[in-house]
C-alpha cells in the first residue's frame, strides 16, 4: 500500500474525533474534570487537517511528516491535546522515510507513538490514553502473522483499544467512582476507528464536510456501547504443566474464550499464564484451564454487585439514619450523606418499629440517629435498647433544622466518634424558630392570638408573636431570638415553593435584626409548620 | 555567559509591581465566556476585575485554558534569544496541565538552542504560593545562586508553601472540577463555608466546614498562625476575589494572633478567580510541610 494512504487515515481519524467531541468532553473526569478532552484532542487534529489541506492531492514527502507533527503540536491545547500530539510525533517520525505502508512498519509506528506519548508525561498514570494506545498496539502485535494485512492490523488495533478502554476503570479509581471510561483513551479509540474506516473502498477523501459535521456519537464500534455486560470478573494465574506446554496454543485458547465471555486479557510468559475475562459462567472457565495445569491464583468477583455498590455502602462502619418531615428535607438530608430516612415528625409521629427497621436496613456497625423532633427522642431511645445489630448513637436534634445543622458540618466518611462529636458541637448555641397557624384563640405567654393567625414559636413551644401572614411572623419572630445580633446565618425551610419566594423577597426585613447574617430559604415540604428556621 | 530568566504563569497572581521589582515574566493562560476570549492578564487589561467578578455574581461562568503551546514557544524563545536560560515555575499539576506542555516545548526547543537550560518546576500550588516561589527564586538569583541551585532549593522546599482559603460558594470549584471532597461533603449547604488547603499533589482539598462567613475568615487566620514558620521574616499574602473587607478582617485577625506580622492584600487573578468564584479569600504563607497540615486536619 502506498504511504499516501496515511493522509486519508489521518483525515478520517480527525473526523472521528470531531464527531465525538461532545461525548469525549462529557466523559472527562481525569486529571481535571473540566470537560474539555474532546475539544483539546480536536484542536490537535485540526493542526493535522490544516497541513493535509495544504498538501492536497500531491504525494507525501518526508518533510510533510515533520510539518504534520509541528502543526499538531502548535495547535494542541490542554493535557489530552498535548499527549495526543506526542503520540502523533512518534507515529509520524517512524513513517517519515517510508514509501510503502505495510503491517510491519505500521506496527513500528504504533510502538513509536506509544513511547513518545509516555515520555511526554512526567508521571505516567495507567487507565488513561497512555494505557489504551499501548495495549491496542500490543494486542495487534499479538495477533500479527504473515497473512496480516494493513487493514487486519488496524482492525486488531481497534479491537485492542476497545478492550483496553473497557478496562480503564479497573486501573484508575476515579473513573470507577464516576462510572465512566477514560475520555482520552476513548479519544484514541475514535482516532484509530477513523483510521480504519479510511481503508474501506468507499472512503472519500475530502474536507468539505469537516467543519459542518455535528458532534454526535456516531461510531457504533465505540466501547461500552455494546450493551451486554457479563456477570463475573474472573482472573486466574495458571502454571502450565511441563508436558502440556507444547500443546498449549494461546491463539486457539483466545478463540475458544470468545464464546465464554468478553474483555479477555490473556498473557503467557513461558509456563505462566494469566487470564482475565468477564463471564457469566466462571465455573466453565475454571474447568477449561484446569486441564492445562494448577491454579496459582484465583479471583472471581460479581460485577453486578460491584456496580450497585455506591460509596455510602462502603461506609459500613457508620451510617446515619434520620427522621424527615417533608420531601424537600428528605432530599437535603440525602445529599448530605444520610443513608436511611424515616418519614414523619410533628404531624405524624414515628413508631419504634419503623425506626428500628430503618436502622436494620442501614446495616452498619454504628448508627447515628437524628430524631429531629422532641417527641421522637424518646422513640429513638427505645430503638437504641432494642437494636441488636448496631450500636445506636442518638444526637438529640429537636427540629429538622437542627438535623440539617448537625449534618452540615460533618464529613460522612469520617469515623463515628468524629461525626458524633462534630454534630453535638455544631448544635451549641443554635435556635430553631417555627411559624404555624394558630388553631385556637387565646393569650399565650402574654401574646394575644386569634385562631387562624400565624404564630412564631421559639425552641420550647414559647409563642412570641402573632401576625397575619407567615413572613411577617418570621420577621417578628427573628427579633425574639436570643443573641440575634451575633447570628451569622438564618436558614428558613418553607412548606411550599411559593413561601420560599416570599421569604427571599423579604430578606431585608429579617436582616434588620441580624445585619451580618447570610439569609437563605429552601423548600422543606414539611407538614404543620409553614416555616422552620435555623438561627446560628 | 547568560543568566537565567524566571518565568511563571497566570495563576501566580504576581502584580506588575512585584514582577518589575523581581524581574519575573509570565506566560498567559486564557479564559473565555461564550464566544468571547480573553488573555489571562494579571494586570486586568482586557477586563477589569470589578467587571469580571460582578459578572460572575450575575451568573456568568468563565472557562479557563492552560498556557497555549504557542505562548510557551514564543515566550521561551524570547528569553533564549536574549541568551538566558529559563526557570519556569508552573501552576500546580493538580490544577493545570501547563507544566506538561511546557516540558514538551522545552524538549522541542533544546534542538534549536543546544546546551541551553530550561528547567520546569511543578509548584504544586497556585496563587501567591506559586508567586512567592518565583520571588524566592529571584532573591536567590540576586544572591548569586545558579539556576540549578535555585531549582534544587525550590524542589526541596515547595511543600512548605501553604495556603488556607475559604470560598463563598463551592459551586464554582465544583463546576471547574478543581476541588477534592466527597459529594456528600458538598451536599446542599446554606451559609456553611468550606476551608480549603492544597494537598501533596497540589489539589485543592476541602478539609472542613465552618458555620458562617465571619467564622470561616477567623478559621483562616487561626490555622495560618498555627502552621506558619518564622512568621516575622516573611510577607503573608492575602488574596481576595473582590472582597477587600473580608481580606482586611482576615489580616486584622492574623495581626492579632501574630503581633508584628507583615500582610499584603491583593486581588486574585482571573484564572484562579474563575475557579474559586467571587468572595473567595486565601491566605498564603511559608510554613510547616503540607503533610503536617494534612495530618492535622
Amino acid at each position: 500500500m502506498e504511504i499516501n494512504i496515511i493522509k486519508k487515515m489521518l483525515l478520517a481519524g480527525s473526523k472521528s474525533i470531531l464527531e465525538n467531541k461532545q461525548t469525549l468532553n462529557d466523559m472527562n473526569v481525569f486529571p481535571i474534570p473540566d470537560g474539555d478532552t474532546g475539544t483539546n484532542m480536536d484542536k490537535t487534529m485540526s493542526g493535522i487537517v490544516k497541513v493535509l489541506m495544504d498538501i492536497g492531492d500531491r504525494d507525501l514527502k518526508p518533510a510533510d511528516f515533520d510539518e504534520l507533527y509541528k502543526s499538531a503540536l502548535m495547535n494542541s491545547q490542554g493535557n489530552s491535546g498535548v499527549i495526543l500530539s506526542q503520540w502523533l510525533k512518534g507515529f509520524l517520525k517512524a513513517l517519515r522515510d517510508e514509501t510503502e505502508l505495510d503491517p510491519g512498519n505500521l506496527d513500528a509506528a504504533f510502538i513509536s507513538g506509544t513511547q513518545s506519548a509516555y515520555s511526554a508525561v512526567a508521571d505516567p498514570v495507567e487507565g488513561t490514553f497512555l494505557t489504551v494506545c499501548r495495549e491496542a498496539q500490543e494486542e495487534a502485535e499479538d495477533l500479527f502473522d504473515e497473512d496480516t494485512t494493513v487493514k487486519d492490523f488496524m482492525k486488531n488495533v481497534v479491537e485492542g483499544a476497545s478492550m483496553s478502554l473497557k478496562n480503564t476503570p479497573e486501573k484508575l479509581a476515579i473513573l470507577k467512582e464516576y462510572d465512566v471510561l477514560d475520555s482520552g483513551g476513548m479519544g484514541f479509540l475514535c482516532l484509530v476507528t477513523g483510521m480504519l474506516s479510511a481503508l474501506e473502498e468507499d472512503f472519500t477523501y475530502d474536507f468539505s464536510e469537516f467543519d459542518s459535521l455535528k458532534p454526535s456519537f456516531a461510531n457504533g464500534t465505540a466501547a461500552g456501547s455494546d450493551g451486554e455486560e457479563f456477570g463475573y470478573c474472573t482472573e486466574l494465574i495458571v502454571k502450565i504443566d511441563e508436558d502440556k506446554l507444547a500443546s498449549f496454543n494461546a491463539d486457539t485458547v483466545r478463540l475458544d474464550m470468545s464464546s465464554f465471555g468478553n474483555s479477555l486479557v490473556l498473557v503467557q510468559d513461558g509456563r505462566d499464564l494469566k487470564i482475565h475475562i468477564h463471564t457469566l459462567k466462571p465455573e466453565e472457565i475454571l474447568a477449561y484451564y484446569h486441564r492445562f495445569g494448577e491454579f496459582q491464583k484465583l479471583k472471581i468477583e460479581n460485577m453486578t454487585l460491584q456496580h450497585n455498590e455506591n460509596f455510602l455502602t462502603a461506609m459500613q462502619d457508620c451510617a446515619i439514619v434520620a427522621v424527615a418531615d417533608g420531601d424537600g428535607i428528605e432530599k437535603l438530608y440525602k445529599s448530605l450523606g444520610v443513608k436511611q430516612i424515616v418519614r414523619g415528625g410533628q404531624s405524624d409521629n414515628v413508631s419504634v418499629q419503623k425506626l428500628l427497621d430503618a436502622c436494620t436496613a442501614a446495616s452498619a456497625k454504628h448508627i447515628i440517629l437524628l430524631p429531629n423532633n422532641k417527641n421522637i427522642i424518646m422513640t429513638a431511645e427505645k430503638v437504641r435498647e432494642l437494636c441488636t445489630d448496631s450500636v445506636i448513637h442518638i444526637v438529640p436534634t429537636k427540629s429538622m433544622a437542627e438535623g440539617y445543622c448537625a449534618l452540615s458540618l460533618i464529613d460522612c466518611n469520617a469515623n463515628c466518634d468524629v461525626i458524633e462529636k462534630t454534630m453535638i458541637e455544631s448544635l451549641n448555641g443554635v435556635h430553631t424558630g417555627f411559624v404555624s397557624v394558630a388553631d385556637k384563640t387565646g393569650t399565650y405567654n402574654g401574646v394575644e392570638v386569634k385562631a387562624g393567625d400565624h404564630i412564631g414559636v421559639i425552641d420550647d413551644d414559647i409563642i412570641v408573636c402573632s401576625a397575619n401572614d407567615p413572613v411577617t411572623a418570621l420577621i417578628e419572630l427573628t427579633k425574639h431570638i436570643p443573641g440575634i445580633r451575633d447570628v451569622e446565618s438564618v436558614t428558613a425551610f418553607a412548606s411550599t415553593d411559593v413561601l420560599v419566594t416570599h421569604v427571599q423577597a423579604n430578606i431585608t426585613g429579617i436582616k434588620n435584626s441580624c445585619p451580618d447574617a447570610e439569609i437563605s430559604a429552601a423548600y422543606g415540604g414539611q407538614g404543620i409548620y409553614d416555616l422552620v428556621v435555623l438561627y446560628q | 555567559m547568560g543568566t537565567f530568566s524566571i518565568i511563571t504563569d497566570s495563576t501566580s497572581d504576581l502584580s506588575l509591581e512585584l514582577r518589575e521589582k523581581y524581574g519575573i515574566d509570565y506566560c498567559k493562560m486564557e479564559f473565555s465566556e461564550g464566544d468571547k476570549n480573553y488573555h489571562a492578564s494579571l494586570d486586568w487589561d482586557e477586563i477589569s476585575y470589578k467587571e469580571f467578578y460582578d459578572s460572575m455574581r450575575q451568573g456568568k461562568r468563565y472557562k479557563t485554558v492552560q498556557v497555549p503551546v504557542k505562548t510557551f514557544d514564543e515566550k521561551f524563545r524570547e528569553h533564549l534569544e536574549k541568551g538566558n536560560d529559563i526557570l519556569y515555575i508552573a501552576c500546580s499539576s493538580g490544577l493545570s496541565g501547563s507544566i506538561n506542555t511546557a516540558k514538551v516545548i522545552s524538549e522541542e526547543l533544546r534542538s534549536s538552542y543546544p546546551g541551553r537550560k530550561i528547567i520546569c518546576i511543578d509548584s504544586l500550588i497556585s496563587g501567591m504560593g506559586q508567586g512567592s516561589m518565583a520571588i524566592k527564586a529571584a532573591e536567590m538569583q540576586q544572591e548569586g545562586k545558579s539556576i540549578e541551585e535555585t531549582a534544587y532549593w525550590l524542589e526541596e522546599n515547595k511543600l512548605f508553601f501553604n495556603q488556607y482559603g475559604t470560598v463563598e460558594s463551592l459551586d464554582y470549584l465544583k463546576s471547574a472540577g478543581r476541588v477534592t471532597a466527597s459529594s456528600a461533603f458538598f451536599g446542599n449547604l446554606f451559609a456553611v463555608k468550606p476551608i480549603l488547603i492544597s494537598d501533596l499533589e497540589g489539589h485543592n482539598l476541602a478539609v472542613k466546614k465552618v458555620k458562617g462567613r465571619r467564622s470561616s475568615l477567623e478559621e483562616l487566620a487561626t490555622m495560618s498562625a498555627k502552621y506558619i514558620v518564622n512568621p516575622l521574616d516573611q510577607t503573608i499574602y492575602i488574596g481576595h476575589a473582590d472582597d477587600e473587607a473580608a481580606a482586611n478582617a482576615t489580616a486584622e485577625k492574623i495581626k492579632e494572633l501574630i503581633p508584628g506580622a507583615k500582610t499584603s492584600l491583593y486581588v486574585i487573578g482571573p484564572i484562579v478567580g474563575a475557579s474559586v468564584g467571587p468572595g473567595t479569600v486565601i491566605v498564603f504563607y511559608y510554613g510547616k510541610n503540607k503533610k503536617e497540615q494534612l495530618d492535622g486536619n
